[in-house]
């Protein structure tokens, strides 16, 4: 838990606080407004739709285990947001793993009803992109988040959020000849 | 949502229809891939999150055994969101005996990592200078982990206690020295403001602080005026107060762009000045004019204000540094082959810290990755040529999933370095000093020489 995403009088209670269920209602909200751009990071991150479905879930699962705690965060969302890029970040390690040793990296998944080939592609570009830029490209226009949300949750000043999405369009354009 | 490309700004090699069309295909592309929470998805939530409680449960009872002949539990799961019972910090201090190397015992249940004990290779006298101790742990450290301590001479846990973001944030902080927008030096004072950008069509008189080129305020109070620019890309203060740098480009006038509301944009140069810190009224010197194509990140100093180096992430992506002298007025010529490879920082320099590859007064340490090749740690004092230190992490693995660090409250000599290589995919991390053999820490993702628990952003 990133204390900087609590107020200060509550930092302490992250780590005490029991696991309670008697918060669902508020929780069932927090999933369904928080699962579309959620699942869409994580599809934009892994290149899986199937492998960033179980992403989320386990984001939500560990979402629900601290919400006692969580949904008193200023932004319950930029917290999962964070859990979530974690997430992925390690999910795409040991995958890289596996595959150096295995070959286990399907050049393409299965997808039934799933992105256009076009946001395919634009996707597979954008995970060349250096970490920063891919990962506020994504939260941005994947996570439909706002650029100070963007900040918010990657800690990082508003300008240089602003900045990396200019160099990101950039490089994009030259990747995809637009 | 902003309905403009955020950021649209001469900053972009793109002129407005591209960089509208790129803004649009990733709204269009983004919004493919956003689904509806499926109907059934938060009784799965809750049924997993049930068979988790189990899991702690059973962690839990472990760690009463665990208590009883003086261990510590480590209950990690497969993603490195650890559940972890941590045995009272001071009564489970183990004193380091090469003979009673302390087991973790992991409880039995589904989906737990059982980490292996450190190394238990024989103990060497530590150097005068040693760290005291290195900072470890076995998962991906949240502000609830718990870290374990162990000797840096053979990899012996010490003790484990819960991370203190706190301590560790302090810690940190000291070395943010090298990257310092504001100071106060008494009479003359540095302040650096981010500000918003230009959207093209606002009057000036509405936001007048907005910048073309994403350039923030700079604000000096000084008897004599200030000769630096109002705004800047980057500024940084040296650590010896010694200097002043920024990183700045002649924009168009904010509210004067096209009347489609972002303009016409175009190339322009950022300017690299050093100032004297003491007295910004006199001119500044500059040390380099970069084409805006070459976007730059941070500036930092290093810690004896000779030296300044410039994050840059070229055209092509390629990220990186160059180096400028600032007494010779210079950039600085590393003489290496990087091409195919990325030169960053180590552990506090990466992704939102504030470091620089800045280690002792005048050295760097550089974590090299090249496409095929080991991650390979540089540490160069740019004072002393011919001074390089360099070593090759012991890990086939991607060296994107390779962290390095150097200790920079006992550095002395590139030769002399501490060091820890991480390979947080195995996970397995060494530490290393110079040329010694390196400790292997099985099971361990994170090693530091400084306290775990903060993490801004990554």
């Amino acid at each position: 838990m990133d204390a900087t995403l609590l107020p200060d009088h509550q930092r302490s209670d992250m780590a005490t606080d029991d696991i309670t269920t008697d918060f669902t209602v508020p929780f069932e909200e927090f999933y369904r407004a928080e699962y579309p751009g959620l699942v869409a990071v994580a599809t934009a991150l892994v290149g899986s739709p199937e492998s960033g479905e179980d992403l989320v879930q386990d984001t939500m699962v560990k979402s629900l285990m601290r919400w006692q705690s969580v949904q008193r965060l200023e932004r319950p969302g930029g917290w999962a947001h964070r859990v979530l890029l974690n997430a992925c970040t390690s999910w795409w390690r040991r995958r890289r793993t596996e595959a150096k040793y295995f070959g286990l990296i399907r050049r393409s998944e299965a997808i039934v009803d799933g992105p256009s080939p076009d946001a395919l592609a634009f996707w597979e570009s954008v995970r060349r992109l250096p970490e920063r830029h891919r990962m506020v490209l994504v939260l941005h226009y994947a996570g439909d988040r706002s650029v100070s949300e963007v900040a918010s949750i990657l800690s990082v000043p508003e300008g240089t959020v602003r900045s990396d999405l200019t160099r990101a369009r950039a490089v994009l354009a030259t990747e995809l000849g637009a | 949502m902003t309905t403009n490309p955020p950021g649209a700004s001469p900053g972009s090699p793109l002129d407005d229809d591209t960089d509208a069309r790129i803004d649009a295909l990733a709204r269009s592309a983004g919004s493919e891939l956003r689904r509806p929470a499926p109907e059934h998805g938060l009784a799965g939530v809750q049924r997993a999150m049930r068979n988790r409680q189990v899991v702690r449960g059973a962690a839990g009872a472990s760690a009463v055994l665990a208590l009883v002949v003086g261990g510590f539990i480590v209950a990690n799961n497969r993603d490195g969101d650890a559940d972890l019972v941590p045995a009272d910090p001071v009564s489970t201090t183990v004193e380091p005996d090469t003979n009673t190397v302390p087991t973790p015992t992991v409880a039995p249940t589904p989906g737990v990592t059982v980490p292996e004990p450190p190394s238990t290779a024989p103990r060497e006298v530590p150097p005068a200078d040693a760290p005291s101790v290195v900072y470890t742990s076995s998962e991906s450290v949240q502000g609830d982990s718990i870290e374990m301590l162990v000797d840096p001479a053979d990899g012996a846990v010490l003790s484990s206690r819960p991370v203190d973001p706190a301590l560790s944030l302090g810690a940190q902080t000291e070395l943010s020295i090298h990257g310092r927008t504001n100071a106060d030096l008494g009479d003359v004072t540095y302040a650096f403001r981010e500000v918003g950008f230009d959207s093209g069509t606002l009057a000036t008189d509405i936001f007048p602080d907005v910048d073309l080129c994403a350039q923030n305020t700079v604000t000096v109070t000084s008897p004599n005026g200030s000769a630096l620019p109002q705004r800047a890309v980057n500024l940084v203060v040296s650590p010896d107060d010694r200097s002043v740098a920024t990183l700045s480009a002649t924009c168009p006038e904010p509210g004067t762009m096209g009347a489609d509301g972002m303009g016409t944009q175009l190339p322009f140069e950022w300017v690299l000045q050093v100032f004297d810190a003491q007295r910004p009224e006199l001119p500044g010197r500059t040390l380099a004019t970069i084409p805006s194509i070459e976007a730059f990140g941070r500036l930092t100093f290093s810690r004896d204000g000779r030296f300044i180096a410039a994050d840059t992430i070229a055209g092509g992506g390629a990220v990186g540094y160059r180096f400028f002298d600032v007494d010779a007025g210079s950039e600085v010529d590393l003489g290496l082959d990087l091409t195919g490879c990325r030169a960053v920082g180590t552990r506090y320099a990466t992704f939102a810290r504030f470091i620089g590859p800045w280690i002792g007064d005048s050295s760097i340490a550089l974590d090299i990755e090249c496409d095929g090749r080991s991650t390979t740690l540089l540490v160069r004092d740019l004072m002393a040529p011919g001074s390089d230190f360099t070593t090759v992490a012991p890990t086939t693995v991607d060296p994107l999933s390779v962290i390095v660090e150097v200790d920079a409250a006992g550095y002395s000599t590139p030769g002399d370095s501490w060091f820890t290589i991480c390979d947080i995919v195995g996970p397995t991390c060494w530490i290393g000093h110079g040329d010694d053999r390196l400790v292997e820490l099985p099971a361990v993702t994170t090693a530091s020489f400084l306290p775990l628990g903060y993490s801004p952003g990554n």
